[in-house]
């Protein structure tokens, strides 16, 4: 302002303090007013909105462009903003609208975004700790004057914690300490001076591989470095372990990289010197055929050398209903091979069960492996995806059933038609559509619909063969179901049949099936001597003496795990329960495979067992507000590595606790890592040690949704 | 003293009893600006005060200068409690701009205004025995004016000095009309009133008793003068920050309420 104006100002100002004032009141009135309404007009006419934000947002919410985009309160148009600061606000709304793309599920309101269950959980076991107590007076007077549960009525919401509009650099996720003390009944003020003790930390639980580190460390790798190959022994704990690359979890290596080595052997049962290196699924059992005959009860064709039992798998496939699952019930208490004792209505049981395992045989030879689930989900409730299915029947070949059959019931199927009729009346759908088993889970009903139309002739078929309600089944030389008395017409041409039949001419079924058997020997073929489970070293089906068995292929074997898989779901306390004697005869400490000796079984809530396949990783930890981090502390750790912190404990018994089912009742091989351990550090060494850089907020994932683009139709 | 400390220490306790609250607000996991935009809009709601008190002078509710140092301890206050409410950073926005810019001008206007209200008074009191009231100096160049044109007709008819009249007539006229040289009395210089002296001494080298005595006389009106246009600038300076001070404060308040509203327009509701 030059001199001559701020003199011609001055004059203005000559006049007296009361013209002044008046004067300086109108022109500040007119400035108010004009800039007012100057802004008004700018919010409302503004080509961009962002312009009268509180601040830019982040780079990552950058690409919403209106301010409506967030602030659902606000009604759109240029004055919709004017209503909203009369409208009360719902945080809710905004909150859902931050879900939109961080989707949390049902829980995403509540503290953690944890199941109300849980979070009751937690809280009593932070309000009994010790230190519950220790509270500074500022959070005493914050509590009394803005309590938590007037803070959060409604839930937590996304914008109570992370407030926008604070830079396109802003930590939305900064939290400090004291405002996670704000909920937290424990408090403390840093890590090194008052953090509580770790409790049982990092195991809360045992392993959930059973690997004894002493015994490994003092017995095993000892032996088998003097006795074996020093090679195989890991030299040092990263040889087993490896550090994930997400989140820095040690992992422990892939089973055929340290395992194999010295356990293959177990599992395959190359190591074992007695009983079968299989698993039985079907096997005939030794029955008193003298005293049955004495009796005059029919079991029909039986073999006399057989002697084996009912296998526990094959009781799933028999017990197919109440009467048989009595039958079972009842012959169990039975020596099969000595019936002299037996009275008449346990020899009648012994009947039933006799034909029972005939029509066993019978319908798997004939029907196929849906009739086989048929029975399960008869005898259990449980309907199985078809890709268990597939792995739980290991694709056994119907020459191994056939060849069985033909072996030990070769007029099988004549007497099954002579029979009356005592099928699976259950015609309802077997598989699921699931990929994974789940019988707790819901199915699609139009799906099921489907499942239904693709089953029931398969079903059908198969009911029928059995009760011979179209002519008689019979196993034509070659091995082939055929049906009706008379050979098919599109078999007449058959070279191979007319050979057949020129050397067996025409007879009965029964002479046919039993021909069948001796057209090998009639034919002088050299019958060859095989040791069928020595054959099968490799894995797979084979036959021995009246049982069918399958021989584990290794580790992760599918069968064996889809097997265990399905009977600790429907495993129960119950005696009458069909799956337990299963699991229980495929978790024994000699059981082939030996899945149980490494996988531990735990007991789930409804008492049914679950096979710990894999070991811990970030995903199954157990304390999801705990992260820990390995990366960073190898360097600092040079001197006695992994021993730094876990030191190995001299408490005994790490062995015995894996023959209980509860994972919480445990002997770890290492002591907990002491809060000291990590205080030498964090806190008196000036390294982080703020209730973020060792818990985190949100336990659960929060999932981003996905494109759901439509293919063109055009 | 003994006030200014006992009133700077109840300020320093107010602004850090300010963070404290609102540090445990935000620990509360509520919004802290929420909390710290309301105590900044009722401090200055109660600056307003001062302003209304000085519009209704009729009304007896404690003295002026009380009010004043209210005034004054409170806008303290009010700048602690803006500083907080941004952050202590700088905006990013328009709208941000707009209200830190109008607070920052009525702060620092307030600032220098508070300046000038302690140092005009003792400046005025170092150079001038004789003060005027802002509104009496209009008057009382005037009289000088008259006097002086009765002075220098006196001389032309007494013919005492021609050189003088002259002068008078060229240079000085204007200068008895008019506040002149208000830069060099805002810095605090006399060198003005040296040059007209040194001018009117070289004017008669051989003065007559007339003629000195009218020097004089003109000389004696001459630094009248240079001290009325002294007292008017430091007077008009006085009143003229608050031209800025008001309107700023008018506007601000304003675009407060705007603020306000759209904030709550826009809010998430969570307090």
């Amino acid at each position: 302002m030059s001199i001559a104006r701020y003199v011609k100002f001055w004059r203005f100002a000559e006049k007296s303090d009361r013209a002044l004032r008046t004067k300086r009141n109108i022109i500040s009135a007119w400035v108010a007013v004009l800039s007012a309404g100057l802004f008004i007009l700018a919010i409302a006419y503004a080509s961009d909105s962002r312009h009268f934000m509180p601040g830019p947002v982040t780079t990552v919410h950058g690409t919403l462009e209106q301010c409506t985009d967030c602030h659902s309160n606000v009604s759109k148009g240029q004055f919709g903003w004017l209503h909203a600061v009369f409208a009360p606000a719902d945080p809710d709304k905004d909150t859902k609208s931050c879900l939109t793309c961080h989707m949390m599920g049902e829980a995403a309101r509540n503290p953690h975004g944890l199941e109300l269950a849980r979070l009751d959980a937690y809280v009593r076991r932070a309000e009994a700790s010790p230190h519950a107590s220790k509270r500074s007076t500022a959070s005493r007077i914050r509590e009394a004057t803005l309590p938590v549960e007037r803070t959060f009525p409604e839930g937590v919401f996304c914008a109570t914690c992370h407030k926008e509009h604070n830079g396109q650099t802003f930590d939305l996720t900064a939290m400090s300490d004291a405002q996670c003390h704000t909920c937290h009944s424990v408090q403390f003020d840093d890590f090194h001076s008052s953090h509580p003790e770790f409790d049982s930390y990092p195991f809360r639980r045992r392993t959930r591989i059973n690997f004894d580190h002493s015994g490994h460390f003092k017995k095993h790798f000892p032996e088998w470095r003097t006795k074996k190959n020093a090679k195989e022994v890991p030299p040092a704990c990263t040889d087993c372990h490896t550090v994930s690359a997400e989140g820095g979890h040690m992992d422990i290596k892939p089973f055929e990289q340290i395992c194999t080595a010295c356990h293959i052997d177990q599992i395959t049962g190359v190591e074992r010197a007695t009983g079968p290196k299989g698993i039985t699924l079907i096997s005939l059992p030794g029955l008193d055929l003298e005293t049955l005959k004495e009796k005059n009860v029919d079991v029909g064709e039986w073999p006399e050398d057989a002697e084996g039992e009912i296998s526990p798998l094959m009781r799933l496939l028999i017990g197919r209903d109440e009467k048989h699952r009595n039958t079972l019930k009842v012959t169990d208490e039975l020596d099969l091979l000595d019936l002299t004792e037996a009275s008449d209505a346990q020899i009648a049981e012994v009947k039933t069960l006799a034909w029972e395992v005939k029509r066993l045989v019978h319908t798997l030879t004939t029907a196929g492996m849906t009739d086989f689930f048929r029975r399960i989900k008869s005898a259990t409730g449980a309907r199985i995806s078809k890709d268990l299915a597939t792995q739980l029947s290991a694709s056994m070949p119907h020459d191994v059933l056939l060849a069985a059959q033909r072996e030990w019931l070769p007029n099988l199927a004549s007497e099954i038609d002579e029979t009356p009729g005592e099928e699976n009346e259950d015609t309802s759908p077997v598989f699921t559509t699931e990929t994974v088993s789940d019988e707790s889970s819901g199915t699609d009903a139009a799906e099921q619909e489907e499942e239904d139309a693709e089953e029931k002739p398969k079903t059908v078929s198969a009911s029928a063969a059995s009760a011979g309600q179209s002519g008689s089944w019979r196993i034509d030389p070659f091995g082939r179901l055929i049906k009706g008395n008379q050979p098919p017409e599109d078999e007449e041409d058959d070279e191979a049949e007319e050979e057949a039949s020129d050397q067996e001419g025409e007879g009965s079924d029964d002479e046919v099936d039993t021909a069948d058997s001796d057209v090998s020997e009639n034919n002088g073929a050299e019958e060859i001597e095989v040791d069928t489970e020595g054959w099968t070293e490799l894995g797979g089906w084979y036959r021995k003496d009246f049982a069918i068995l399958y021989r584990p292929v290794g580790h992760a074997d599918p069968f064996l795990r889809a097997w265990l898989d399905l009977t600790s779901r429907l495993f129960a306390e119950d005696e009458n329960n069909l799956a337990r004697p299963a699991f229980e005869e495929l978790t024994h400490k000699d059981a082939q495979g030996q899945c149980a000796k490494c996988h531990s079984v735990d007991a789930t809530k409804n008492a049914s067992r679950v096979v710990n396949w894999t070991p811990s990783s970030l995903a199954s930890r157990e304390s999801p507000f705990t992260l820990f981090d390995h990366r960073p502390h190898f360097g600092v750790a040079q001197k006695d590595g992994c021993f730094s912190c876990h030191g190995m404990s001299k408490a005994k018994g790490y062995l015995e606790t894996y023959k209980g089912t509860d994972p919480y009742t445990y002997v770890p091989n290492f002591k907990q890592v002491k809060k000291e351990t990590c205080a030498a550090c964090h806190g008196k060494m000036q390294v982080r040690q703020d209730c973020l850089l060792c818990h985190k907020y949100h336990v659960n994932e929060i999932a981003t949704p996905v494109l759901t683009t439509e293919v063109p139709k055009n | 003293m003994r006030q200014l400390t006992r009133n700077a220490a109840v300020t320093i306790v107010a602004i850090a009893a300010l963070f404290w609250i609102v540090g445990q607000y935000e620990t509360a996991l509520r919004d802290p600006r929420l909390l710290d935009g309301w105590i900044l809009a009722a401090a200055m709601m109660a600056q307003l005060s001062y302003h209304v008190r000085k519009q209704l002078p009729a009304l007896t509710l404690g003295r002026a200068a009380s009010w004043l140092k209210l005034h004054v301890y409170a806008g303290y206050f009010v700048i602690a409690a803006f500083l907080m409410h941004t952050s202590f950073s700088l905006p990013e926005t328009s709208l941000e701009w707009v209200l830190w810019i109008l607070f920052m001008v009525v702060a620092v206007s307030g600032i220098f205004g508070l300046f000038l209200t302690r140092s005009i008074p003792a400046r005025l009191q170092h150079v001038s025995a004789d003060q005027v009231t802002f509104e009496q100096i209009g008057a009382a160049r005037a009289r000088l004016a008259g006097e002086v044109d009765g002075l220098m007709l006196n001389s032309v008819k007494n013919a005492a000095s021609a050189a003088l009249s002259d002068y008078y007539a060229d240079h000085l006229y204007g200068y008895f009309r008019k506040p002149q040289h208000v830069g060099a009395h805002l810095r605090g210089s006399r060198y003005p009133l040296q040059a007209m002296c040194d001018d009117l001494d070289r004017l008669e080298s051989h003065p007559n008793s007339k003629a000195e005595e009218l020097l004089e006389k003109l000389k004696a009106h001459v630094v009248a003068k240079f001290d009325l246009d002294h007292q008017y600038a430091l007077q008009g300076l006085q009143h003229a920050w608050l031209f800025i001070h008001i309107p700023a404060t008018y506007c601000l308040i304003a675009m407060s309420v705007l603020h306000t509203m759209v904030v709550y327009a826009y809010s998430s509701g969570v307090r």
